[in-house]
């Protein structure tokens, strides 16, 4: 079970780097964004991001909601977009959420 | 018995006349590209128009054998249709003047997907109907679209920031 949560997570975490570097056109390596690396500007230690804007993280938000079905808050803004690791625990809880709502249905 | 002259349903009442759109609106001549509102859902849709005659300015140029309203222009339009109908902000929030910082939502921010599909000529009535997709922090999508005669014209989205 520990390693069915962990081999999801991670599956995630590729989901959305994939997912980033489709749909802002960006010309790297999905493998290359650092689980743990602001993906924002303004962040704390942004420098070696991404440096991302609002309007690449509204793509984001777009891009999540059409992969995984689920929908993301206006306010998951300040602690959720950080990272690679913030996001794929975001998309996990709603995933999560959603099965549970399916289920109690 | 008299020829009768066909007489078409009056117009919608509008929702925002001239003078209250360049009340949310910043935009002046030769700009503002919206010139009547229809219907307003605020913060959710929006329907407005705008008559293109021939003496609208950009046809001086575009072009002056052949009139047809640029694009990019109706581009604009939508924009400051969505502008309309993010200014007005949720019913239980007054709408900001333009000037103030808190006014600003509607600076276009990107164009996701926009296709074009018959020119707009001297005589067109262009209605233009924005609906919000998604809002995330200050930034917002909305689908738009224009159509001249019940025939759609242009259609896509466009993302505007605050």
């Amino acid at each position: 079970m520990q390693t069915l949560e962990i081999d999801h997570q991670s599956t995630i975490k590729q989901g959305l780097k994939e997912l980033i570097v489709e749909r802002l056109n960006l010309h790297i390596d999905p493998a290359s964004i650092g689980d743990d690396v602001p993906l924002f500007a303004n962040d704390e230690g942004s420098e070696g991001g991404l440096s991302l804007d609002s309007v690449e993280a509204l793509e984001i938000v777009v891009g999540i909601e059409e992969k995984w079905g689920v929908v993301i808050q206006d306010d998951s803004m300040a602690s959720e977009f950080r990272s690679i690791d913030t996001l794929s625990s975001l998309v996990g809880r709603l995933i999560t959420e959603d099965a549970k709502v399916a289920i109690s249905a | 018995m008299p020829e009768t002259l066909a007489i078409a349903a009056p117009p919608v009442q509008p929702v925002l006349d001239i003078r209250e759109i360049r009340r949310l609106l910043p935009h002046r001549y030769p700009m503002l590209l919206v010139d009547r509102v229809e219907s307003l859902e605020p913060g959710v849709s929006a329907q407005a128009i705008k008559c293109v005659t021939a003496n609208d300015p950009f046809l001086v140029g575009h072009f002056p054998d052949f009139p047809v309203m640029p694009g990019v222009l109706i581009v604009d339009a939508l924009a400051q249709t969505a502008g309309i109908m993010l200014r007005s902000g949720p019913a239980d929030r007054p709408a900001a003047a333009p000037s103030s910082p808190a006014g600003r939502p509607g600076m276009l921010a990107g164009i996701p997907r926009m296709r074009f599909f018959h020119p707009v000529v001297p005589g067109d009535r262009l209605v233009m109907r924005v609906r919000l997709i998604k809002s995330f922090g200050s930034t917002h999508r909305v689908s738009a679209e224009a159509e001249v005669d019940g025939r759609q014209v242009v259609a896509g989205e466009l993302d505007l920031a605050s």
